[in-house]
């Protein structure tokens, strides 16, 4: 740890084409996080809760945020056989019957697929360098494979799962359980255990028309050198959450997890979160609460604040093989606004490394994103997405990426849908490993050279689930 | 038939007359026996609907008398049959077994009661002294379920599939009449019913 090591710059220039993939992935939403599953379980339409998955609208986020229960009692709607694994009765014989439970009559499988093309037409730019110039890149046509498990144990109790393969490799992204109403308040003490995406906001981590994650991740330690897997805010990790929603308007979360760690470690990973929604359908969307027209169940009119800090403490390798410890505090927030059919999301957050560089030395990012929408037909959303980066190292430069992506995003059928979208970037300087490690297709030539604006990349995405 | 033929064929009016008037006495007197008894009848809806069969519809409080009575339950491709039995306080229920596995028959509701293992076509009874429900479980088998609903009076039964309920020989008076549900509830509503007439009440079931 703390070792001094060397970082020829024009390294990143190389690595950004290795991670040119990740890159080009920010185009679309990547993780398709519609889960047929549940559509089976209920016997409901993608529809009910989504708009163009895997964005959801105001009942799918209280569906996601009651632990994956629909509002009231969870089983009052499930039209799906399941198997009785006991009887309501059993409880009166506690502890000298096991507690009663059910098992999904089918097996709470769901499968998707997606990946995009990309085209280059501006053969100078960055995005095209990464694809060896290519006019138009098929290799990632579809790119990844998802297997999902989701379903309950009983009215309280759920489980969610992905296993994610791509480029021949397997990962698995989600496990967790979710220990709903704990307390007699519904919804005000849920305690999920697993593999999960901390809940640092009111909102799905993946309810985003043009992104894999509303909230722009920035894996700085990544960008300063970092050969393992670089902490971000919206990396998937074992932890355990407890959150909920009180009075319907206020949600919160507090939880700690393992983080990214190249070795094991205590855990040094907190975060919190307090949100609340003015306006609208409840948080829970209990007691009736729903959407003024039922023809347009993602309309209302409702203003939602956020506020979250991670603190995350994280042991990774650099490309000398030295081990570094880094602890990073980060706060943020974010604003929804949404008038019927227009929805704008804003945030940022701003977050400070103490051993993010090769030296040893700290460094601040700042990160803001924000995404306009409007439901022009409840199959087509145009969106624009706005994405801010800005990295300041002690003793460095100051170095910048702002990309805006303008696309619009299509349902063919519930479970099927397309995506177009355009990338245009600009960069002032860039880190020691360029921008590729956060997602930037922009490659100035140095520290302090200015790309840009250009355009990146035209993708035409493609998802189905089923 | 027979009869009124011999009354004809005997050609005599005063002896047809009489005839005629001994018939129609008889009549009447059978018809205002079976009058004594109303009906009550009516259709339960459930929201949802999947809940529908764990339905009984009864009188409430201490209505006329009963004869005790034996009804069964039998155990079956491992379900309890029928579902939901309304029987009445006093009555005898005798669990079957026409399964080729053995089975138990507990109850942890009210005074509770574990009737044991009993094997293939094995019996074991019950007396339900007291009313209420009684949620039937086999301890070897988890997943079955019945009810028994043990009411105050004879006045009670269980719906059909699509809802409805028929009370028969009802004594005539007005009364309280509630439906219990597993899982859902409907507010009581009060009938009343005369001689020979049928009263129909329906209710609707919800969280």
């Amino acid at each position: 740890m703390g070792g001094q090591r060397a970082h020829p710059f024009n390294t990143w220039v190389v690595r950004a084409g290795v991670l040119s993939i990740v890159a080009v992935l920010l185009v679309s939403a990547r993780s398709a996080l519609g889960v047929p599953a549940f559509a089976r379980k209920y016997g409901t339409s993608c529809l009910t809760c989504h708009t163009v998955y895997p964005k959801l609208n105001p009942f799918g986020e209280a569906f996601r945020r009651n632990g994956f229960l629909f509002p009231g009692v969870d089983s009052d709607y499930v039209k799906q056989e399941t198997v009785a694994l006991g009887q309501d009765a059993n409880k009166k014989e506690f502890p000298n019957s096991v507690w009663p439970g059910t098992l999904p009559g089918g097996v709470p499988l769901a499968v998707g697929f997606n990946g995009e093309a990309v085209f280059h037409p501006n053969k100078g730019s960055g995005g095209a360098m990464a694809d060896n110039q290519a006019g138009v890149n098929l290799n990632d046509l579809v790119a990844e494979g998802h297997l999902w498990a989701a379903g309950s144990f009983d009215d309280h109790i759920t489980f969610f799962g992905e296993l994610t393969t791509s480029e021949g490799s397997t990962e698995l992204e989600l496990a967790n359980v979710r220990f709903n109403d704990l307390i007699k308040s519904a919804h005000a003490l849920d305690v999920a255990v697993g593999k999960f995406a901390p809940t640092l906001s009111s909102f799905a981590p993946h309810s985003s028309y043009l992104s894999d994650s509303p909230i722009t991740p920035l894996s700085v330690t990544a960008l300063y050198g970092a050969t393992s897997d670089s902490w971000n805010v919206g990396n998937n990790y074992n932890g355990v959450e407890a959150n909920g929603t009180l009075h319907g308007r206020l949600d919160y979360s507090v939880g700690a997890n393992a983080g990214s760690n190249v070795e094991v470690q205590s855990v040094g990973d907190y975060y919190a979160h307090v949100g609340y929604k003015f306006g609208g359908v409840r948080l829970d969307a209990e007691k009736g609460s729903a959407v003024p027209d039922p023809k347009k169940p993602w309309a209302e009119t409702a203003l939602t604040l956020d506020a979250f800090y991670y603190r995350s403490s994280s042991r990774f390798a650099a490309s000398d093989e030295s081990i570094w410890d880094d602890v990073a505090s980060t706060f943020g927030g974010g604003v929804r606004a949404q008038w019927s059919s227009l929805e704008v999301d804003v945030g940022a957050y701003q977050e400070r490394h103490d051993h993010a560089q090769a030296s040893g030395d700290a460094v601040r990012g700042l990160t803001g994103f924000g995404e306009v929408s409007y439901v022009v037909y409840p199959w087509l959303v145009p969106a624009l997405r706005v994405e801010y980066l800005k990295l300041s190292p002690d003793g460095g430069t100051t170095v910048t990426d702002l990309r805006m992506v303008a696309g619009v995003a299509a349902l063919i059928r519930p479970n099927l849908k397309l995506t177009l979208a355009a990338l245009v970037e600009r960069a002032n300087g860039a880190p020691p490993d360029g921008w590729g490690p956060a997602s930037g297709m922009a490659a100035p030539a140095n520290a302090t050279d200015s790309v840009g604006p250009e355009l990146e990349a035209v993708t035409l995405g493609l998802a189905f689930a089923f | 038939m027979r009869f009124l033929e011999k009354v004809r064929g005997s050609g005599q009016r005063k002896n047809l007359r009489s005839a005629v008037l001994a018939f129609a006495c008889l009549a009447v007197a059978s018809g205002a026996a079976l009058a004594a008894g109303a009906t009550v009848t009516g259709k339960v809806v459930a929201t949802p609907a999947k809940y529908l069969e764990e339905t009984v519809v009864y009188l409430k409080g201490e209505v006329g008398s009963h004869a005790p009575a034996t009804a069964s339950m039998d155990q079956k491709g491992m379900k309890f049959i029928p579902h939901v039995l309304a029987v009445t306080k006093g009555d005898t229920v005798q669990f079957l077994n026409h399964d080729g596995v053995a089975h138990n028959v507990y109850s942890p509701d009210n005074e509770g009661y574990n009737l044991g293992s009993f094997k293939p076509e094995e019996s074991r009874s019950y007396a339900f002294k007291s009313a209420g429900v009684y949620t039937q479980l086999c301890s070897v088998h988890p997943e079955m379920l019945g009810f028994i609903f043990v009411g105050e009076n004879p006045y009670s039964a269980a719906v059909d599939h699509e809802g409805r309920f028929t009370l028969k020989d009802v004594p005539p008076g007005t009364y309280t009449i509630a439906v219990w549900n597993s899982h859902l509830k409907a507010a009581e509503k009060t009938v009343t019913v005369t001689a020979g007439a049928t009263a129909e009440v329906s209710f609707t079931l919800q969280r």
